[in-house]
């Protein structure tokens, strides 16, 4: 038999198992044959790549985006859709109502403080956009103070939502831009400006002897009197040269003029132009 | 269509159905790999790879499936992937320190033979491939290329086997590859 016969008959696996060993055998001392072994060997294992390289072009030509994992993907593509606006709807959230939660912190701090009696209601950096420097309620403020006192929180919230600009913290004053009605600017106080977040400090001090005066120095207010427990407003009105202060009391304007840091009486604003005025800034 | 149907598609030497498993399980497979460590070249050649065996041992009717075509394949890639990564770690040194001659010997004598392969003529390269490859007998040779009997397909199988023979000998004799 022939190198190539029996090397063939092997890779045909036509040889019963004894011949195959034999012929194993045969191949680690015929060198001739291990000779035509290995020229068939790398013929066949040419044959086998060569098939094997064209079947796995045909698998590359598979469309693979058009199998069912498709949906998946569309998934993908919808959960990070839907991260994004959630995401991104949390800090607008964040960015844009923040302050309002600050307004809110403020305006409890108010009653906290008027509880306890410390003049001190507005906090340094909260800038609000009511014209109010300072609010003080008591516990015991009948409905209709309490109701006056929602409108304004009510009316501070509407501010916010319409000044996308939140004014830094440095900002010193800011153009008002609204009444009780609407947020357009009144026709009357065109040149004026309310400085906001003012520190005025306010205390109350009761002497026989001064029943319903006032003293101001140094920034700070005293009142006297008992004011029979009814809530308060110090209100600021600044033109260009001037900052004048006025007491709102139980529906009455008051003006806090003299500040000599002598302590004069509380005078009630007699005039009907300036009580509009400051009307239309509460 | 059913795993079963699929294998037996296959079974038959069906390449359409091939190409449905191989869509079916891609991305899973993909994965197997690229969570391991593997690049998304690498994970489609295992895959491909992993896919042919299954072709190959299909075929030649050498497998009874007893559970799912995808576990089979996932078995075979990750058996391959093993294989590849103990490869990379043995060979990253003694690679490059194979002589470069043998290395290119080899791989010239790879060129001639699939150049050779080449210049058969289909049928041959049918002829071949599907005996030496998908191991299939002479009688599915001869159904699956239209011969008139299984005969017709041994004397075919027998020329182009001594045809490429020639062809390659000529070209080792060139290049001085024959002992």
């Amino acid at each position: 038999m022939k190198h190539i016969n029996k090397v063939e008959a092997y890779f045909d696996n036509e040889l019963s198992e004894t011949e195959k060993q034999d012929f194993l055998k045969e191949l680690e001392s015929n060198s001739e044959l291990k000779s035509e072994f290995d020229f068939q060997n790398e013929i066949i294992n040419g044959i086998k790549e060569a098939r094997k390289a064209e079947l796995k072009a045909m698998l590359n030509k598979v469309p693979i985006a058009a199998s069912n994992n498709s949906s998946a993907g569309l998934f993908k593509i919808l959960a990070s859709t839907t991260t994004i606006l959630i995401t991104g709807t949390a800090l607008w959230y964040y960015f844009n109502y923040t302050p309002i939660l600050e307004n809110n912190n403020a305006s409890k701090q108010q009653v906290i403080t008027t509880l306890d009696n410390t003049p001190e209601l507005v906090p340094n950096n909260s800038i609000q956009g009511n014209s109010s420097l300072k609010t003080e309620g008591i516990e015991n403020t009948s409905t209709s103070d309490s109701n006056t006192s929602n409108k304004k929180a009510n009316n501070t919230v509407a501010h916010k939502i319409n000044m996308p600009d939140i004014p830094s913290a440095d900002d010193e004053f800011t153009t008002i831009t609204s009444s009780d009605d609407d947020l357009r600017i009144p026709a009357n106080i065109n040149q004026t400006s309310v400085k906001l977040n003012t520190k005025v400090d306010v205390e109350i001090k009761i002497k026989k002897k001064y029943n319903f005066h006032y003293q101001f120095t140094a920034g700070k207010l005293t009142l006297y009197g008992e004011f029979e427990g009814k809530p308060f407003e110090v209100l600021e009105l600044n033109s260009t040269d001037n900052r004048d202060l006025y007491l709102l009391y139980n529906s009455n304007y008051y003006s806090i003029t003299d500040k000599s840091g002598a302590i004069a009486p509380l005078l009630e604003v007699k005039d009907v132009l300036l009580k509009q005025k400051l009307k239309s800034l509460n | 269509m059913t795993d079963k149907e699929l294998f037996e598609r296959i079974c038959k030497g069906d390449e359409s159905a091939l190409e449905i498993v191989y869509q079916k399980h891609y991305r899973m497979m993909m994965r197997l790999v690229q969570n391991n460590s593997g690049t998304e070249q690498e994970a489609k050649d295992i895959y491909q790879e992993a896919v042919v065996v299954f072709w190959q041992k299909a075929v030649s009717g050498n497998l009874v499936l007893t559970s799912k075509i995808s576990t089979y394949i996932y078995s075979i890639c990750l058996n391959l992937w093993r294989k590849e990564l103990d490869r990379k770690k043995r060979h990253t040194n003694e690679e490059h320190d194979r002589p470069h001659f043998q290395q290119q010997e080899q791989e010239e004598k790879v060129r001639i033979v699939r150049e050779s392969i080449d210049q058969l003529g289909d049928t041959c390269k049918k002829v071949l491939s599907y005996y030496y490859f998908d191991g299939m007998s002479m009688q599915e040779i001869a159904d699956r290329i239209g011969f008139a009997n299984p005969d017709t397909a041994k004397t075919k199988k027998y020329k182009c086997k001594k045809k490429l023979d020639e062809l390659i000998k000529s070209q080792y004799s060139e290049h001085d590859f024959l002992d």
